[in-house]
């Protein structure tokens, strides 16, 4: 701070008048001290002369920047005497020439007054300090107004216009089609089909130990120690090994393409944020995840069990033993060899009754294994659409949550800036520019 | 040493050969605007000046006109015309157009082919063609330099590269306004001669003085006049007019005329003012050569970084992509299932199989019949698989790539213009698709070659060469030499099955091989595209090799301009080629990588600067380079010469403060301290003087 002047309140009312340095010449701090204290005013008086009222600096620079921003400016056009005459005409293009550069048509809203060495128009200076002075109003104006500019620069780099509704980068019915083919991709790669083959394998290896007698306690372990159960009849541990079945490229493909034209459309200073949404490596480990929780979230995937089995396994039982005590009887008859017409058979009509019994159990026993099949077939079955569809749910609920979330993430960003440019408009009311 | 003087012709040739490097130099999208700047100020300088005069100074001089709006270009030019020819008044800017005076027979030289202003429109020359007119000088008034028209800029900058003479223009009130200084830095640049005239001055003879000494210690410490070459330096009291003309009092500026006159009057005089502006011209050729070399060399080292970061994220997801490959993983279930079906038949199996099996296998294929070989789908799921693997890891490198380089100004202002750059091409998959199922032709082509008589073997089996085909395909992704107990799944049981056919029809060694060649055509294809699409980015970037090769002939020929003699002959007329002071080389003291090879003595008027250890423009950052010690990108520099006494503390800046400092300490007087330049206010000038004494 070079000086300090002292003013009496009367000529100008209550203001602290800065006389900044020069913004054009050669020493160049003095145009950074500008630059630095212009944000801080809240009031501008611009002063030029009839030689460098057109400067390029002053215009572009300045005027152009600041007149939009400050309702509070007044440009005073200095030692106007030397244009004698033509001094009005002066005036008047250069109130012109501001309008244009500032794009507005309210000729109220750019003012430009001429002093002279005499004084000239002095007193409509200090007529527009004295009106300057509701400070409360002036700095509301100004914060207004550069918080309004701020917002409506930021809208602008997001892309979005503070006078029609954003919208959403990614189409709604683009983003639909994109997830339905993705989804189907990460399902064809789960291969509920055969899930649901080994959800029907499972209810019957679950039937067999408890419908089909001895015998099928004996062939359930057999299953259980080969592994042939786990390859073929688990259908929890086949969902889980889903990704062994191929790559989500071809899922995560159709995602990221989807995003390409927004990409490709978008203002630059927010593509990098619009493609890292399709960053490939986080998309597929999101929605492996995705896939991997909508799959452990139903487990345990134990398969059904019915109180019918144990009543055919006592039939199944029953018949294992009348097959067994026929086989023993003509095994005994086969090892002793008993001379002929020494044993007494007994006989069920003409067919004696080890036969009778042979034939009955296993025409008993192949009964019941077939109702214990179909029905274990049909509750596997029913169990198996069920899971199915479980499955399906969540899977794809999980892709729709996870694969544009970071887009979503983008959409919400600029809608928040969009209301918060749409209220600063509102209640900061409009600027030179509108 | 003594030199001999060479004729002209070598001059010219020398000149031409600048020319044709330069031309190069401007097909090429310079790194920055100023660099651009440059180069096109230099084909202009090159094109409009020096090639003419190089030929003949017999040329009509041209002596122009130029200073800020509003100065008085225009009244002074009317009043050397003698009456009211360019417009002059209060609504600015008042000339848009370059009014030029001339005799009749010197408008050929001024605007016909390879003139000074060839190419200008009607719109932006007008010429007052008067026989009247001082013989041998054409008399331009410029636009101004500093309005909101930029194209008046534009257009002075272009005249200012054609000049042998001019005249400055400011006023009392802005003689240190920064834009003109901008293209007297320029008038500097090229050594051109240069009158000043100060208009608008102050009745009082103390503020007169002090004006008069102020505008003397700009223009030397802007390294125009002072020493030897003293500047001319005219001032014009406000008030000075001669309405008749619409101009200034012809007395407030008789030196000028008076010298405008000899010149005309004097052939010799003439030569000698036309031969110390192509001297100028010639010696300031040199730093502005080196100057261009060091943007391209600035260039190239940009260009390589960005390229380099483009190559680092295409390999790595082309390694990635052959990682994924080498897995087998990416195979879908569904095909590979599809496949095991059929291979695994007893049809086939029974060719590989032993004792009973074999027999099972007969009667089976018997009942059974013929099993058809879904070679279709398997081909067509594994491509389709294949080439979204493929595009996801492009897509992939091109966002990286992208992101890194949006960082980089340069490559960001690219890839504005090249959107399409983030993402993969538009036909990727379908050429992609197109080298796949060449690749799966050629497999099939080798199972033909390798086949021979085992095709009958592959016919009695109903395999057929597109089948056979197919198993090599999947085989390609899936032989791994030995899989693991743990990879017991469809890719590993298929696999296993597969190669076991392969290897009863063609060996084990011939698979093998066959299997390798395979994988080394997938792996060509895919390194074909990947290096395809990496060319997208190439391409947005100048050719660092292109550019070093330019830069290095630049400095060739700077090396050759400066292998000049001390005096060169042109039309009989020998010509100096001044020693310009240190300061006139803006390159050395601005912050601007001062140019390679050994540092110069230090000798009078020479900066000091180069003895510094210097940041090397072809020295190639690595990675491991901290930032700051890499070269610096060029802009918009202060140059040292400029008159600030309290100049902000940039690196860029820190050269000048350099100069500065030694300056003061050979005794030489400094920016700063007693002789700052005033800060203009609405102080009168007798406040203004009576400040300056307490000072």
């Amino acid at each position: 701070m070079e000086d300090v002047r002292l003013h009496d309140e009367a000529g100008t009312g209550p203001v602290g008048i800065l006389d900044l340095p020069d913004l054009d010449s050669v020493t160049r701090e003095h145009r950074l001290r500008v630059e630095a204290l212009l944000p801080r005013v809240d009031a501008v008086i611009w002063v030029t002369d009839p030689e460098k009222y057109r400067d390029a600096v002053l215009h572009d620079d300045f005027l152009r920047r600041w007149l939009p921003r400050l309702d509070r400016q007044l440009v005073v056009l200095n030692k106007a005497d030397r244009l004698g005459a033509q001094a009005d005409n002066v005036r008047r293009h250069l109130e012109r020439s501001l309008l244009d550069d500032t794009g507005t048509t309210r000729a109220s809203a750019v003012r430009v007054v001429t002093t002279t060495a005499a004084g000239g128009d002095v007193a409509a200076v200090r007529e527009w300090l004295l009106g300057v002075v509701d400070a409360k109003r002036v700095v509301i104006g100004r914060l207004a107004a550069s918080v309004r500019a701020v917002l409506d620069d930021l809208a602008a780099r997001a892309g979005v216009d503070p006078g029609a509704d954003p919208g959403s980068v990614l189409e709604p019915a683009a983003r639909r089609r994109a997830l339905e083919r993705a989804g189907d991709e990460v399902l064809r790669l789960i291969d509920l089909p055969g899930a649901e083959r080994r959800a029907v394998a499972a209810t019957r290896a679950a039937a067999r130990p408890a419908g089909a007698g001895p015998l099928g306690r004996i062939t359930a372990f057999f299953y259980r120690a080969s592994g042939r159960e786990a390859r073929v009849a688990d259908p929890g541990l086949y969902l889980r090994r889903w990704a062994e079945r191929g790559s989500l490229a071809p899922a995560v493909d159709l995602l990221r393409t989807s995003v390409d034209a927004p990409v490709r459309a978008a203002p630059a200073g927010i593509r990098p944020a619009l493609a890292a949404s399709a960053d490939t490596p986080r998309l597929t480990a999101r929605l492996r995840d995705a896939v991997d929780g909508a799959i452990a979230a139903r487990t345990p995937m134990t398969p059904p069990s019915s109180r019918v089995w144990p009543v055919l396994g006592l039939f199944q039982g029953i018949a294992t033993l009348g097959i067994a005590i026929a086989v023993a009887w003509l095994v005994l008859l086969f090892l002793f060899r008993p001379p002929v017409d020494t044993v007494d058979l007994p006989v069920f009509g003409p067919v004696p009754i080890p036969f009778a019994l042979l034939v009955g159990g296993v025409v008993l026993g192949f009964i019941v294994a077939w109702t214990l099949g179909l029905h274990a077939g049909r509750l596997g079955r029913r169990w198996a659409r069920q899971l199915g569809g479980d499955v399906r749910l969540g899977v794809e609920r999980a892709v729709g949550e996870e694969a544009f979330a970071a887009l979503e993430r983008v959409d919400a960003a600029r809608r928040s800036v969009w209301d918060a440019a749409r209220a600063a408009r509102e209640a900061c009311g409009p600027t030179l520019g509108v | 040493m003594p030199r001999s003087s060479p004729d002209a012709s070598l001059l010219v040739t020398l000149v031409e050969r600048v020319d044709g490097v330069l031309d190069r130099v401007a097909a090429v999208e310079s790194p920055t605007d100023a660099a651009a700047r440059r180069v096109r100020q230099l084909r202009d300088h090159l094109a409009s000046h020096i090639r003419p005069r190089a030929r003949s100074l017999e040329a009509p001089l041209l002596v122009m006109l130029l200073g800020p709006t509003g100065a008085g270009n225009s009244s002074l030019f009317n009043t050397l015309v003698g009456r009211a020819s360019s417009r002059t008044g209060v609504l600015r800017p008042t000339t848009r157009e370059l009014v030029a005076l001339l005799r009749p027979e010197d408008r050929d030289s001024l605007t016909g082919p390879g003139g000074p202003l060839a190419g200008l429109g009607s719109d932006q020359v007008r010429l007052l063609v008067d026989e009247a007119a001082p013989e041998g000088v054409i008399l331009v008034d410029a636009p101004d330099v500093d309005s909101v028209e930029h194209a008046n800029r534009e257009l002075t900058d272009r005249l200012v590269e054609a000049a042998d003479l001019a005249v400055f223009v400011t006023t009392a009130t802005r003689y240190a306004d920064r834009v003109p200084w901008e293209v007297l830095g320029r008038v500097r640049e090229r050594g051109l001669p240069l009158t000043a005239v100060v208009n608008r001055m102050p009745p009082g003879e103390d503020a007169r003085t002090i004006v008069l000494e102020d505008v003397r210690r700009l223009f030397e410490q802007g390294g125009l006049g002072g020493g030897d070459q003293p500047l001319e330096l005219l001032a014009v009291t406000e008030g000075s007019l001669d309405h008749a003309v619409d101009g200034l009092a012809a007395e407030a500026i008789q030196p000028l005329r008076d010298r405008i006159a000899a010149l005309a009057a004097d052939r010799e005089a003439r030569l000698g003012l036309a031969a110390r502006a192509l001297g100028g011209a010639l010696a300031g050729l040199e730093p502005q050569l080196r100057t261009i070399a060091d943007d391209l060399e600035h260039g190239a080292i940009d260009a390589d970084r960005l390229r380099r970061l483009a190559t680092d994220a295409y390999e790595r997801e082309l390694a990635g992509l052959r990682d994924d490959l080498s897995r087998g993983t990416f195979l879908r279930a569904e095909a590979l299932r599809q496949w095991q079906e059929f291979v695994g038949a007893d049809e086939l199996t029974r060719m590989f199989a032993t004792g009973i099996g074999r027999v099972r296998g007969a009667i089976s294929s018997f009942v059974r019949g013929r099993q058809e070989a879904p070679v279709a789908e398997v081909r067509d799921q594994t491509l389709d698989d294949l080439v979204a693997l493929a595009r996801v890891r492009l897509a992939e490198a091109a966002r990286r790539t992208s992101t890194a380089w949006a960082e980089e100004p340069t490559a960001a202002r690219a890839l504005e213009s090249n959107p399409e750059a983030w993402t993969v091409s538009d036909d990727l998959e379908d050429r992609l698709g197109e080298r796949l199922r060449a690749w799966v032709d050629s497999i099939a082509e080798d199972v033909r070659t390798t086949g021979g008589p085992k095709r009958t073997l592959a016919r009695g089996a109903s395999l057929g060469v597109n089948a056979t085909g197919v198993g090599v395909m999947l085989a390609t992704f899936s032989h791994t030499g030995g899989l693991t107990g743990a990879e017991v799944g469809i890719a590993a049981a298929t696999g296993f099955v597969n190669q076991k056919l392969l290897s009863a029809l063609f060996g084990e060694a011939a698979m093998v091989e066959m299997i390798q060649r395979a994988r080394q055509r997938l792996v060509e294809v895919l390194s074909d595209t990947f290096r395809d699409e990496l060319a997208r980015f190439d391409s947005l970037v100048p050719d660092p090799a292109v550019l070093r090769g330019l830069a290095g002939e630049l400095r060739e020929l700077a090396d050759d301009v400066r292998r000049l003699p001390a005096t060169i002959t042109v039309s009989a007329r020998p010509v100096l080629l001044p020693e310009l002071p240190s300061l006139v080389r803006p390159s050395l003291c601005s912050g601007r990588t001062p140019p390679p090879g050994p540092p110069g003595p230090p000798g009078p008027g020479r900066c000091r600067c180069r003895s510094r250890p210097t940041r090397q423009p072809t020295r190639r950052p690595s990675r491991a380079m901290p930032r700051a010690r890499r070269p610096r990108r060029r802009g918009a520099v202060w140059p040292a010469a400029w008159p600030s006494s309290t100049r902000p503390p940039t690196p860029r800046a820190s050269w000048g403060w350099t100069c500065a400092r030694r300056r003061r300490s050979a005794g030489r007087p400094a920016s700063g301290s007693a002789s700052r330049p005033r800060r203009r206010s609405s102080r009168s000038w007798a406040a203004r003087a009576s400040a300056s004494r307490r000072c």
